[in-house]
């Protein structure tokens, strides 16, 4: 597999996870059940959470696209952080899709507040699992 | 040297006779009041915080004063010689008047019967919160307001009410209550004061009735006041409050 293959697979899992998450906040301001002046709190935040490895991704990115010399990465180092990087995000994701079910369901309890310690505090013990990979895959020379 | 031992022995017995004395008759002076013409018993005292941290006591007393028609509580207002009440009050003491302005019959500290963990918080809006507009009625006689007006209160908010006297007005401050709204992604909630008395002509006087009406959407944690609520929160508490209003005016 090649670098360029390599970043896009991660990259993808980082936008993907963001857009749903994203999508499931907005939503559940449609429906009614967060407040706008949540929906201004959530959004900045899960932004913030994902700024760090997106502009790790998106620098390593700009700063080699002219680069067309096709290099190849190790199975295994690949593998891990495909891993890690999902891990991360689904860490995120799930409570973000609870948050949505919440929000569509009235028996089921939960809050902004909730919320949003729990994406603090999970994005930043956890960012550990990823900040290492990102770095592997997004700075090295093709 | 036998003289000395007998006076000495005596003093220890009456010192110790004493101590028990004192200590019975404050244990008899605890939250309970009692003379030839009045008994005025504390069945319960618990501090409970606000919002704004301040401490209030949830009392509830039973007192009898015999040779009157009605007597003077702090904060309630005049009310019959002989029941019962319970709310919240913001003073340590219980103070029965003859009237609103005459002298002082019995002044009970409250002493706490039931001591809580010190984080048993109750949701009293405070008084500048409330809308400035009211509604008013006239009210006769006097002594059967408290007890009409807490009749109505305790249907409707069951979690109690505080009372509060500043100057010559009473309040009585409820804590919020649920209103039943149809979305079902909405949570609203109402509080009241009913405060009293204006315009006093013999025995007759105006009473107030003020709302605060607040809401958020279900899983948001701020409560919303002011145009930031919904319409629904806004009409739903007016129906809620002038079906209060028409309750406590059909009392008389």
């Amino acid at each position: 597999m090649t670098v360029t293959r390599a970043r896009v697979i991660l990259v993808g899992i980082f936008l993907v996870s963001l857009v749903i998450q994203v999508g499931v906040v907005v939503a559940t301001y449609v429906e009614g059940a967060i407040a706008a002046k949540d929906l201004s709190s959530l959004l900045p935040k899960l932004l913030a959470i994902y700024s760090v490895h997106l502009a790790v991704i998106f620098g390593g990115i700009f700063a080699q696209i002219r680069a067309t010399k096709q290099v190849n990465v190790q199975p295994m180092p690949f593998w891990i952080a495909t891993v890690v990087a999902a891990l991360w995000n689904l860490l995120l994701l799930w409570r973000s899709v609870a948050f949505g079910v919440a929000g569509f369901n009235v028996n089921i309890e939960d809050s902004v507040s909730s919320f949003s310690t729990y994406l603090d505090d999970a994005s930043k013990a956890s960012s550990f699992l990823v900040v290492g990979a990102l770095a592997f895959f997004f700075t090295k020379r093709n | 040297m036998f003289p000395k031992l007998v006076l000495g022995s005596c003093l220890l017995v009456l010192t110790f006779a004493l101590q028990q004395l004192s200590v019975s008759a404050q244990e008899a002076g605890t939250n309970k009041a009692q003379g030839p013409n009045y008994k005025v018993e504390v069945l319960s005292v618990t501090t409970k915080s606000t919002p704004q941290n301040k401490v209030v006591y949830l009392v509830t007393y039973s007192y009898e004063f015999k040779g009157r028609t009605s007597v003077y509580v702090n904060a309630l207002g005049t009310v019959p010689a002989k029941g019962k009440f319970s709310y919240m009050s913001f003073e340590p003491s219980l103070e029965f008047r003859e009237s609103a302005s005459g002298p002082i019959i019995v002044n009970l500290p409250l002493e706490e019967t039931i001591i809580g963990m010190g984080s048993d918080s109750t949701d009293l809006p405070k008084e500048s919160e409330f809308p400035q507009a009211f509604r008013s009625d006239r009210w006769t006689p006097l002594a059967t307001f408290p007890e009409a007006a807490v009749k109505v209160i305790q249907k409707y908010f069951p979690s109690g009410y505080a009372a509060r006297q500043n100057g010559p007005v009473n309040y009585y401050i409820t804590t919020y209550r649920n209103l039943p709204v149809q979305n079902r992604q909405l949570r609203s909630q109402v509080a009241v004061i009913v405060s009293q008395p204006y315009d006093t002509s013999g025995n007759s006087f105006r009473y107030r009735v003020q709302f605060i009406a607040r809401d958020r959407p279900r899983l948001s944690n701020d409560w919303r006041y002011g145009d930031d609520r919904d319409q629904e929160t806004i009409t739903t508490a007016e129906t809620f409050i002038n079906q209060l209003v028409t309750e406590l005016g059909g009392q008389r």
